[in-house]
């Protein structure tokens, strides 16, 4: 047979450049090469030769008939401009998004690279509609918590499937503590799993929002799944493919709360430095309603002595305070009274994040190939907080005859931090701590953090009744962890002809990590120090088949049937053990324990089964259904119950094909599905067991489980119908999609509560019903577009109402977390609402105020707003003028409230900003006479009524009565009136800015570099929101839960900018 | 192929069955209602009698009291425990259970009033989620017929039990306890039904074969707690407690008062001199004045340097603070207030050996002449047996509160300058929970006892 040859060039159809590293394949084989920096290409081809194909990422693969020619130039055109998008759907499946009865949303692994986030879940946010996003709190690393059309269950996280390469990983935050411990630690955010992945090895990112999308992935998908496909080495490029990508950024608050700099620490007015445990004049205190700061001398903790030390220098070899200590130290020598307005900043540093990527790939007509190894090095905003990640890939895939393929990834991420930052309200917090701090404390005095001739034994500080040294909880008080996850598969797929294929698939993601708590002599908590450690193994292993049968994909019924099953265990071991008190100080090993260590055990373990089918039906390519079934059999449920089926229906037309429309409407489609998900429950809910706890004077105890357990629990079940459109206009220049779904969420397996009078606290039911209702609207256009200059726009929007419509029989209230506020579930309430108590109030909702002149106190329990936005909207533009583009991204959360516990407790303590007014006359202070006779000028009256009438009967008037203004303000803002401290959490945030450029191709021919593109990228650059105190986008920890709608201590959200650089040889 | 999913669902961390280890619940159960009672008689039984008052974070002492549910919870709990016990344990860990359920449900109805009690902790075993409340009157019934149940129960011989952290097995002490304990239940209701009390007082005492008592503080039932981390008092700097938080808490000037006018040498044993005083070489005591609002209490004397703090014992001594659960001194108390009453005799006798075990239980020496000073001696009045009593129950849970609730006395406690009522309330609100959970039985009690307030009284407060 004779060869013949066929040249020419391969051009993008709208800019007209060459495209660089186009594929050209003879159809049907592996056989063809890639076009050269100017777009060409030469291909020697068997004479029988009838089509070419030629194929580039982002655009529309064309076939080419050869007919004679020698010589065939072709435009390709862009994807996004003919309707021919292709998504991964369920169980990796690449389908084109015309023939989808449902929504399916996907970005591009190189806009994610980009403006990189440490955590991939971060980088969705605001560019998915339905996709509700908070950022961690606690910097990079700390947890993101994802949401999909709203909450549906009332017990469980909410939280999709993270699906990787077809495979399901972990992505929950394991927040679990030693829970036998009394003296336990703080929540530390040790990070969602997905977090692990490195957004440079991810291809795309697609989140199927519905029930439809994700029936096939079964119980775990009833949130949605988020199906990450990681790049491969069959970029259709010959020879070796050599990928750069490196990116620096600077990451600094976007917002700190904002402290008054005029009154220091004290009471009354008052303060002086003795011991700062009391016995000096208000030196116990830790509250800011001191002296004025007007440079007065005043005897500090950091005021030189007698003693040639530092007025705090007051404790002796035992860590008391004694006569003799106190002597050694001496008398203190006053110094000026001053504010230190940087006291925060000075805690800080600048923080950066730091990731180098380089990947090899490689591919031919026997496979492809592609290896990637990465860092990211971040640097904390407060010292001592930094995090390595190192994360190795692997992926290659291998035709080992015509019929049989291999492929099989591998990924390895090692992730180590010394230290993470404690997260929340108290003392284990430098947070904590700043609500407190004394406004006239010189943070770098307190650097030096161990008292003299006390080294390792006893810190130093300003206030030795409540709190911890700063520096001291940072490089002492540390929290460390090593990391080792290994996420892997192997799969074969065996084309038996045409028709008939079979996939068999292993995979495992498997996570150990070791954290590490240690804490120092001398720590508030920790009198005698401490050392925990956690060991936490997970592994989940996933077994698949499935069998395709193709029918002819051009007849006029073209259908394609499959058959799968998966087998899914999981193994979780979580061993903990603590020395809460050390003999030794500063040797952290559990053999340096001076009582028993605390253990603790746990292991889990579960399995669920399952077969599935499915059959795609499509007819003239106009009309499409998708029929699933699945049956889950769980080791969860009883065995009467473990057994559970449901199925799915998905249709859409292609209206444009069937009907003449207008000439303006380029493309019309609807789409309409119904699907049902199945849940079990947790392994072990079933019986009632006693858990051992800590011994008791060398006495063993056991306790009883709180919940009456179930043994006839019965599978959840949730069942959703979408609809939707896809319009597009003026020949793709504009277009629209619509999507409307309702989602209820029946029979949930809940611990509903009990009164602990009836002995326990709670007992297992299948109960509630949860109904979700929501829009999505995806806006895309581009008002511009010429040769060199083209503007799009996305704009994404959408609204959730996830609605309580039903309890268990009897039962008001579901309590879904507690996190100072407790979020509870009512029937015909909103899932979200936040109930806390505040003030009494007049039927016209004046404040009650009693004879004193203080606000009454209602206990009762009120709603307080909802935490969840009314609607979200994602807002990106794109500029782009030759090589040069411009990208910015909104991101708007209309409605929704938060509680700041920042703001009522920095509140009381007198350092917020705010509560100098009132303070003295010229802040508007009334004056007044207290009860001692003296005359003062810091008289405040709250605003609201007196009832001089009867409880029966009342009379209101207004009140008249004076009281001090650090009264006033320890009585509004008690941490416990919740009602004071909720803020709208609306916001707009300049989400995401990109500038970057791709240097010229022709610049590039000379140089062994394909393609060098440089970006200068910001993230979270700007915020606009109703609080000058903190970042209203926020979670904490309520117990091991992660809790959004609660400010807690969080430490200052962050902005960030910098570059990236991404060169391919 | 789902045959090992029941296995594999059974739970491999922990037990279905501890019927050969009963002894697993009775420590936790015993350290969980003893423990609770001691850590709220620290930071509030203390402030409602007034041994202590609050320079900082004066909510509470200013009688802002709202629900209390830490009590409840851990009270039902360790019932909740005790009756577990009582369906799967032999018989001497049975009988050990019956007294502590008793004990706590005396603690509860005497802080809430009216609480389930016959339908209570059946849950699991009935299905019941929401508990009738029974009135405190048929509580007190119940209480008493219990108490007289154990009494005859003990007569009898029991295997040793382990894990008694309370009397150790010793089920002769555990009988003493149980009618000691029918005394304070009877003398409770001196006031509603004196009749009632003066009978069952009478009826115990002077039938010591029947109804064995406490001989002396060594019969005391208590929980010694250890040196150590978890086995520590609460509240102490081993238990993990911030020195900030103890120093809130100060001798109270009404405690003070009297302390001082009987020139009481307890005095220096519970207290530190001031601050102040110390660093100019002149020791002296102060009191804080209970009930001030924020801010203005700090700067009471001139501020906490000139306030007396707690004595170390509290704070850097993990175990000499115990759980009572009851004393020799407290029983004695009764006695010698059911002599004045007339009810029995030996009033002077018995008012000597409480007083006198007071001293020895705090291990201090009592001064020789103290019993016979002119405000110290057996007068025969029930306000003076009422004052050593309230001294004797210094951060005995709350029964110097439930005393002065009952009698009035000592008359030296009054509210604070700032305080929201001008009289000590009566009560704690139920929890928040109850209300929500248990909303109409919750309803029905708070209509039969009055409204949800801590100001509403309780049965058989007169």
């Amino acid at each position: 047979q004779e060869n013949r040859t066929v040249s020419g060039k391969v051009l993008g159809e709208s800019s007209g450049e060459p495209l660089i590293g186009a594929t050209i394949n003879v159809k049907g084989t592996t056989q063809g090469t890639t076009t050269d920096v100017e777009g060409r290409y030469k291909l020697e081809v068997p004479a029988d030769t009838e089509i070419l194909v030629f194929s580039y990422m982002g655009y529309i693969s064309s076939e080419i008939a050869i007919g004679n020619r020698a010589t065939i130039d072709i435009s390709l055109k862009e994807d996004r401009e003919v309707l021919e998008e292709v998504v991964v759907t369920a169980l990796g499946v690449e389908r084109n998004v015309k023939a989808l009865g449902y929504q399916v949303q996907e970005i591009e692994g190189s806009k994610l690279a980009e403006a990189k986030e440490g955590n991939i879940v971060n980088s969705l946010s605001g560019k998915i509609a339905g996709v509700n996003i908070a950022n961690g709190v606690s910097g990079f690393g700390s947890t993101s918590r994802i949401i999909i059309r709203g909450e549906n269950s009332l017990s469980g996280d909410n939280q999709p499937l993270f699906v990787v390469d077809g495979v399901p990983i972990k992505n929950s935050t394991d927040a679990r503590n030693n829970s036998k411990v009394d003296a336990s630690n703080m929540n530390v955010d040790f990070g969602n799993y997905a977090a692990d992945l490195s957004p440079d090895d991810i291809e795309s990112v697609s989140v199927l929002k519905g029930a439809a999308a994700a029936a096939l992935y079964g119980s775990r998908a009833g949130n949605g799944v988020v199906l990450i496909t990681t790049k491969k080495g069959n970029n259709g490029r010959k020879g070796i493919g050599v990928e750069y990508n490196a990116s620096f950024t600077m990451e600094t608050p976007l917002v700190s709360p904002d402290y008054q700099d005029k009154y220091g620490q004290g009471k009354n007015f008052s303060f002086e430095f003795y011991d700062g445990n009391g016995s000096g004049v208000a030196d116990g205190v830790d509250e800011s309603w001191g002296p004025l700061l007007d440079g007065r001398m005043i005897k500090q903790f950091d005021s030189p002595t007698a003693g040639g030390k530092r007025g705090a220098d007051v404790h002796n070899l035992n860590r008391a305070i004694t006569n003799e200590s106190l002597s050694d130290r001496g008398a203190i020598t006053a110094t000026p009274w001053v504010a230190q307005e940087d006291n925060l900043e000075e805690l800080y540093q600048t923080a950066f994040t730091m990731s180098n990527t380089i990947s090899l790939s490689s591919n031919n007509e026997f496979g492809h190939f592609r290896t990637s190894i990465g860092n990211t090095y971040n640097q904390g905003l407060f010292e001592n907080t930094d995090l390595n990640r190192n994360s190795f890939k692997l992926s290659g895939g291998y035709n080992l005859t015509e019929k049989l393929k291999v492929n099989a990834n591998v990924n390895y991420i090692k992730t180590e931090s010394d230290n993470r930052p404690v997260n929340g309200y108290g003392t284990e917090s430098i947070m904590y701590l700043l609500i407190w701090y004394g406004r006239q404390v010189n943070t770098a005095n307190l650097r030096d953090y161990w008292q003299k001739d006390l080294e390792g034994i006893q810190q130093f500080n300003y206030n030795y009744n409540y709190h911890d040294n700063p520096f001291f909880t940072l490089h002492e008080n540390t929290n460390g962890v090593v990391k080792n996850r290994l996420i892997g598969n192997v799969s074969m797929t065996y084309k038996f002809n045409d028709q008939i294929s079979l996939m068999a698939r292993a995979g495992t993601d498997y996570v150990g990590e070791n954290r590490t708590w240690r804490r120092a002599f001398s720590t508030q908590r920790f009198k005698e120090g401490q050392f925990r450690q956690d060991l936490l193994t997970f592994q989940e292993n996933n077994f698949d088949f499935l069998l395709n049968y193709d029918s002819d994909q051009q007849a006029d019924f073209a259908y394609n049937l499959s058959f799968g099953g998966n087998l899914m265990t999981q193994r979780d071991d979580y061993n903990a053990a603590s020395a809460n008190k050390l003999v030794v100080p500063g040797v952290y090993n559990l053999g340096n324990s001076a009582i028993p260590v605390v253990n603790y055990q746990e292991r889990k373990e579960r399995e669920i089964q399952s077969l599935y089918g499915m059959a795609r039906l499509a007819y003239k390519n106009v009309l499409f259904a998708d029929i699933t079934g699945r049956n889950d059999w769980s080791s969860t449920l009883p065995s009467a119950n473990r057994s559970y089926f449901y199925p799915s229906v998905a249709l859409s037309g292609i209206v444009s094909d069937m009907v003449k429309l207008p000439e303006f409407v380029s493309f019309a489609k609807i789409r309409a599905s119904w699907a049902q998900v199945g849940n079990d429950t947790d392994p072990y809910n079933l019986l009632n067991y006693y858990s051992f706890g800590q011994p008791f004077l060398g006495n063993p105890t056991a306790s009883e489980d709180n919940a009456v357990a179930n043994d006839e629990l019965k599978p959840e079940i949730a069942t959703s119908t979408e609809f939707g459109a896809d319009l597009r206009f003026f020949n793709g220049r504009l277009g629209i999609d619509f999507t409307y779904y309702i989602n209820n969420s029946e029979n949930q397996i809940i611990r509903v509560e009990t009164p602990q009078s009836s002995g326990y606290t709670g007992r297992w039911i299948n109960a509630g019903e949860i109904e979700s209702k929501g829009l999505e609207l995806v806006l895309s256009g581009t008002p511009v577009k010429t040769k060199n200059f083209r503007w799009d726009i996305n704009l994404n929007w959408s609204r959730d109402r996830s609605k309580v419509i039903e309890l268990a029989e009897g039962l008001k209230n579901y309590t879904i977390a507690s996190n100072s506020v407790q979020v509870l579930a009512k029937e015909g309430g909103r899932m979200g609402d936040i109930y806390g108590t505040g003030f009494a109030k007049t039927p016209a909702g004046e404040v009650i105020y009693d004879n004193d002149g203080n606000p009454v106190v209602s206990n009762e329990l009120r709603n307080l707003g909802n935490y969840n936005p009314d609607w979200m909207a994602g807002i990106n533009n794109s500029l782009s003028y030759k090589n040069l583009n411009l990208s910015f991204l909104f991101d708007i959360r209309q409605g929704g409230v938060i509680l700041s516990r920042t703001k009522l407790i920095a509140s009381t303590s007198g350092n917020l900003e705010e509560t100098l007014v009132g303070r003295d006359k010229e802040s508007g202070g009334l004056q007044w006479t207290d009860g001692s006779g003296n005359v003062r000028h810091d008289g405040i009256i709250g605003k609201g009524v007196v009832n001089v009438g009867t409880d029966e009967a009342p009379n209101y008037v207004e009140n008249t009565t004076i009281v001090a203004a650090s009264q006033y303000y320890n009585k509004h803002f008690k941490r416990q009136h919740e009602e004071q401290g909720m803020y709208d959490a609306s916001y707009v945030k300049l989400r995401e800015v990109k500038l970057s450029y791709r240097l010229p191709s022709k610049l590039l021919s000379k140089t062994p570099f394909q393609s060098a593109t440089f970006s200068l990228v910001g993230r979270n650059l700007l915020l606009w929101t109703d609080n000058p105190h903190f970042d209203p986008e926020a979670i904490s920890f309520g117990g091991s839960r992660i809790v959004p709608g609660v400010e807690n201590a969080n430490m200052p959200s962050l902005r960030s900018y910098g570059f990236n650089l991404n060169i391919k040889l | 192929c789902t045959d090992d999913f029941d296995e594999m669902n059974q739970d491999p961390n922990r037990a279905t069955e501890i019927q050969n280890a009963p002894y697993l619940l009775l420590t936790p159960m015993q350290k969980r209602a003893v423990t609770k009672i001691l850590d709220e008689a620290w930071s509030g039984g203390n402030l409602n009698a007034q041994y202590a008052a609050k320079i900082v974070f004066t909510d509470y002492d200013l009688y802002n009291w709202g629900s209390n549910s830490g009590i409840w919870n851990d009270l039902y709990k360790s019932a909740r425990e005790a009756q577990t016990l009582e369906t799967i344990a032999p018989e001497g860990y049975k009988v050990i259970s019956k007294i502590m359920k008793v004990w706590s449900f005396q603690q509860l109805t005497d802080l809430y009033g009216d609480i389930p009690y016959s339908e209570a902790l059946k849950a699991k075993s009935e299905a019941n989620y929401a508990p009738k409340y029974d009135s405190q009157q048929s509580i007190y019934t119940e209480l008493v017929k219990e108490l007289k149940e154990a009494n005859q129960l003990l007569k009898q011989t029991y295997a040793p039990v382990q894990g008694d952290v309370i009397n150790d097995s010793d089920f002769g002490k555990w009988r003493k306890l149980s009618n000691a304990l029918l005394l304070r239940v009877y003398m409770r209701m001196s006031e509603v039904n004196p009749s009632a009390a003066e009978a069952g007082i009478k009826e115990i005492v002077g039938n010591a074969s029947e109804y064995p008592l406490l001989a002396s503080n060594a019969d005391n039932s208590v929980l010694k707690y250890g040196t150590t981390g978890p086995d520590a008092a609460p509240h102490t700097k081993e238990s993990g407690s911030r020195e900030g938080s103890f120093d809130e808490y100060r001798m109270s000037e009404t405690l003070e008062g009297v302390l001082r006018d009987l020139d009481d040498p307890r005095m220096a044993r519970w207290f530190r001199p001031t601050a102040k005083s110390l660093q100019d070489g002149t020791p002296e005591f102060s009191g804080m004045k209970n009930g001030m609002a924020d801010g203005v209490a700090y700067s009471y004397k001139g501020g906490s340097l000139n306030l007396s703090r707690f004595a170390p014992l509290f704070f850097d001594e993990p175990n000499t603070v115990q759980g009572i659960m009851m004393t020799y001194s407290e029983q004695e108390f009764i006695l010698a207030e059911a002599a004045q009453r007339g009810w029995v005799s030996g009033g002077e006798t018995h008012y000597n050996n409480a007083v006198t075990a007071s001293f020895d239980y705090w291990k201090v020496t009592i001064p020789a002449d103290y019993l016979q000073r002119d405000k110290v001696k057996w007068d025969n009045s029930l306000e003076r047996v009422m004052k050593q009593k309230w001294l004797s129950n210094m951060l005995n849970g709350f029964e110097g509160f439930s005393d002065y609730r009952r009698t009035g006395f000592p008359t030296e406690i009054t509210p604070g300058p700032d305080a929201v009522y001008d009289y000590v309330p009566f009560r704690y609100e139920y929890p928040q929970k109850e209300q929500s959970l248990n909303e109409a039985n919750y309803n029905a009690a708070v209509s039969t006892q009055g409204a949800d307030q801590v100001t509403t009284k309780i049965w058989w407060i007169k």
